[in-house]
């Protein structure tokens, strides 16, 4: 029986998980992203690539160690260097003489017969259509999970009682089988969450928009939700998991596209550049609509469509009238400078703001 | 003596910076010193010297601690209020520039941009990943020529015909100077080609897309440097101001929050013979508990645990509510 595996993407191995075992096959998760991964992806990864293609081979070497013998990926297309991980992963962990089959799903305009292709090889099994739509459900509710959090973080009596309860479901996700166990979990979350008492202080909004991988996962973008929750914070993403696959899986099926992408991208970028540069811009103007109190930019060092996304922010400042606050992320071990950073944006917000703190920051 | 003085503390990864001001902001004595890696003991040094000088008559109402050891800091002394460098260097410019509109800060590691519009900061910039372009860098490239730092700035103003060298990554940059050195240029041009350099990195870093209005006010420790000044002006063509206290600027800044802070309220100032005669330690050591590996910190002060840090689970960290949760007498 194939061993199966997949990267890291925040908490994309909850649903993941469940969703090889429903189809009946052995999973294998690899260890949180952590240190010793980006150490073995630095060692055999390309020099300049971006931080989410080392976390993924440190992950795969893992994930391999631990027993793994198929990996699972999704491809992509488009001038992002995404379109080109899965091929270059299996080049190199064959010459690292790794003998594992790496099934890489392309999306379905790059060919029907090649996403079949793919797809076969694990979907080869019974009643597909009620297995997905479960796990679709599922992954609702995983990032309600991530949304409940984000707003309670800020609010919570008893500092870190939200994180407690959010780390004891990911650990404890690991331990269950199939949906059905992994719904009951959720809901058990769910639970605590609610009864975590709040307190109505005076919390600011932030959204958080960028490139795909590092704003969904956390350790990548070196906690920055964390931080920013503890510091007061309300977060809102622009991107879940359920939400890439909508946007990614199920709505090119039906040709549709996201409302808000589709209203807000129309004067500054019209056309795809790849990535994830047009949510970017296209979120932060929403943000910006919303009311919201600052935005803040993540990406990993070399990112493309990024960096086009940031110059695009830039041009259109004097429209959005919102501070804005580019993080480059990549192997950096320290949270120390992020936190320097994110204080002085939230001064800078507090500063703007009519009843802030004004006063004592900036005027005698 | 009487009258109350407020402390600001200013900790940077090469200096370490004290100020003192009064009641009404004036800076009675400010101190620049090299952190030399070894944060706590300099501050230590620094306080007892200030002990020294004033003793008991010096009444202390509040304190602040800023730059990249401002937590470290603040367990050590005690402080009221706890802010980042940028704020603080911000406070302190729109304290003795009232109108300005754009600082240049470049410190050992980090170089900022920060700017002011009607006395509130709008929009700042922090260098990320790379230190390309700062005081350490300076500072080595100096070392290697065999030119003491303070006198960099005068060498390199006599420059006539400053060399191009590629200031975009300290690597690239060192390289290319060992070349040009190679093929005999003076020394002076070097330098000033270097400071060039350095100045277009930033510009085309940090002050990438964003509007430069004067006045413009450059401090931070580089400031020193006067070739750095006369580069900047040169390339943006306008005049630069550098304050009088450009080193210490952090610390004034915090030290006037900290003045602002404790209006009405009694400082949390340990008291100098308490952090005179204290030992403190740091001791570090890796949580194997989950698969995050966590790099825990822990801060000891004769002997007991003060504080720890670094851990993501807040295990550690939060440690009130763990022994709280843990603790069997309750």
């Amino acid at each position: 029986m194939r061993k199966i595996t997949f990267p890291h993407m925040g908490n994309l191995f909850v649903i993941a998980k469940v969703l090889f075992e429903e189809l009946g096959f052995e999973v294998v998760v690899p260890p949180y992203n952590n240190r010793i991964a980006i150490e073995i992806g630095k060692r055999l990864s390309p020099e300049f690539i971006c931080l989410p293609f080392k976390l993924n081979m440190g992950n795969f070497i893992q994930a391999i160690e631990m027993g793994a013998d198929t990996i699972v990926i999704f491809g992509g297309c488009g001038p992002c260097r995404f379109g080109y991980y899965g091929a270059l992963e299996k080049e190199i962990l064959k010459d690292l003489g790794y003998d594992i089959e790496m099934i890489v799903i392309e999306p379905l305009f790059y060919g029907l017969r090649n996403f079949l292709e793919q797809v076969s090889k694990i979907f080869a099994r019974k009643n597909i259509a009620s297995i997905l739509k479960r796990v679709y459900r599922l992954a609702k509710k995983v990032d309600g999970i991530e949304r409940k959090a984000h707003f309670l973080r800020p609010r919570e009596m008893v500092k870190g009682s939200v994180d407690k309860i959010y780390e004891r479901f990911r650990k404890e996700s690991l331990q269950v089988y199939g949906v059905d166990q992994m719904e009951r979990l959720v809901d058990t979350a769910n639970v605590l969450l609610d009864n975590v008492y709040i307190v109505n202080e005076k919390v600011r909004k932030i959204g958080i928009v960028g490139e795909i991988y590092t704003i969904i996962d956390c350790f990548s973008s070196l906690n920055i939700e964390k931080i920013l929750g503890e510091m007061g914070c309300e977060v809102e993403r622009n991107l879940y998991i359920s939400q890439w696959i909508d946007t990614h899986l199920i709505y090119p099926i039906f040709k549709r596209k996201d409302q808000i992408v589709k209203r807000y991208s129309k004067d500054v970028m019209p056309v795809l550049i790849g990535g994830h540069a047009r949510e970017t811009i296209s979120y932060a103007k929403y943000f910006a609509a919303q009311k919201y109190d600052g935005i803040l930019h993540i990406f990993p060092l070399t990112c493309m469509p990024e960096i086009i996304a940031k110059s695009v922010l830039n041009g259109i400042k004097n429209q959005i009238d919102i501070p804005i606050m580019h993080v480059v992320v990549d192997e950096i071990d320290s949270d120390v400078g992020i936190k320097t950073r994110l204080e002085a944006f939230l001064d800078l917000i507090e500063a703007r703001s009519e009843d802030g703190e004004r006063g004592l920051l900036f005027r005698d | 003596m009487k009258e109350g003085f407020f402390l600001g503390i200013d900790i940077g990864s090469v200096s370490t910076n004290v100020v003192l001001i009064d009641k009404n902001g004036g800076v009675i004595e400010n101190m620049y010193l090299r952190t030399q890696g070894k944060p706590i003991e300099v501050l230590q040094k620094a306080l007892a010297t200030l002990y020294e000088k004033y003793g008991d008559s010096l009444r202390i109402k509040g304190v602040g601690t800023t730059g990249s050891g401002r937590h470290l800091a603040s367990l050590v002394v005690g402080a009221d209020i706890v802010k980042n460098e940028i704020t603080a260097h911000a406070k302190a410019a729109i304290y003795f520039v009232p109108d300005v509109r754009t600082i240049i800060e470049i410190g050992g590691q980090d170089s900022k941009i920060i700017l002011i519009k009607d006395r509130i900061v709008i929009d700042f910039a922090m260098n990320t990943i790379c230190a390309a372009g700062t005081g350490s860098f300076l500072d080595r490239q100096a070392e290697r020529l065999n030119i003491p730092i303070e006198k960099f700035g005068e060498t390199a103003i006599k420059s006539q015909n400053p060399v191009r060298i590629a200031g975009r990554c300290a690597v690239f940059a060192e390289s290319d100077m060992i070349h040009k050195q190679q093929l005999g240029h003076r020394c002076e041009d070097i330098l000033f080609g270097l400071c060039l350099a350095l100045a277009r990195n930033y510009l085309t870093n940090l002050a990438k897309g964003k509007n430069l209005e004067n006045p413009i006010l450059f401090q931070g420790g580089v400031a020193a440097n006067i070739a750095m000044k006369k580069a900047f002006e040169q390339l943006l063509g306008t005049q630069i101001i550098v304050p009088k206290f450009y080193n210490v600027m952090g610390a004034i800044g915090i030290a006037l929050l900290a003045k602002e802070r404790t209006k009405g309220l009694i400082t949390k100032f340990r008291g100098f013979e308490n952090i005179n005669g204290c030992k403190f330690e740091t001791k570090g050591f890796e949580c194997h508990d989950c698969s995050n590996y966590c790099e825990v910190v822990g801060f000891y002060s004769n002997g007991s645990l003060v504080a720890r840090w670094g851990d993501r689970c807040q295990k550690y960290s939060s440690n009130r509510n763990y022994h709280i949760e843990n603790s069997k007498n309750l």
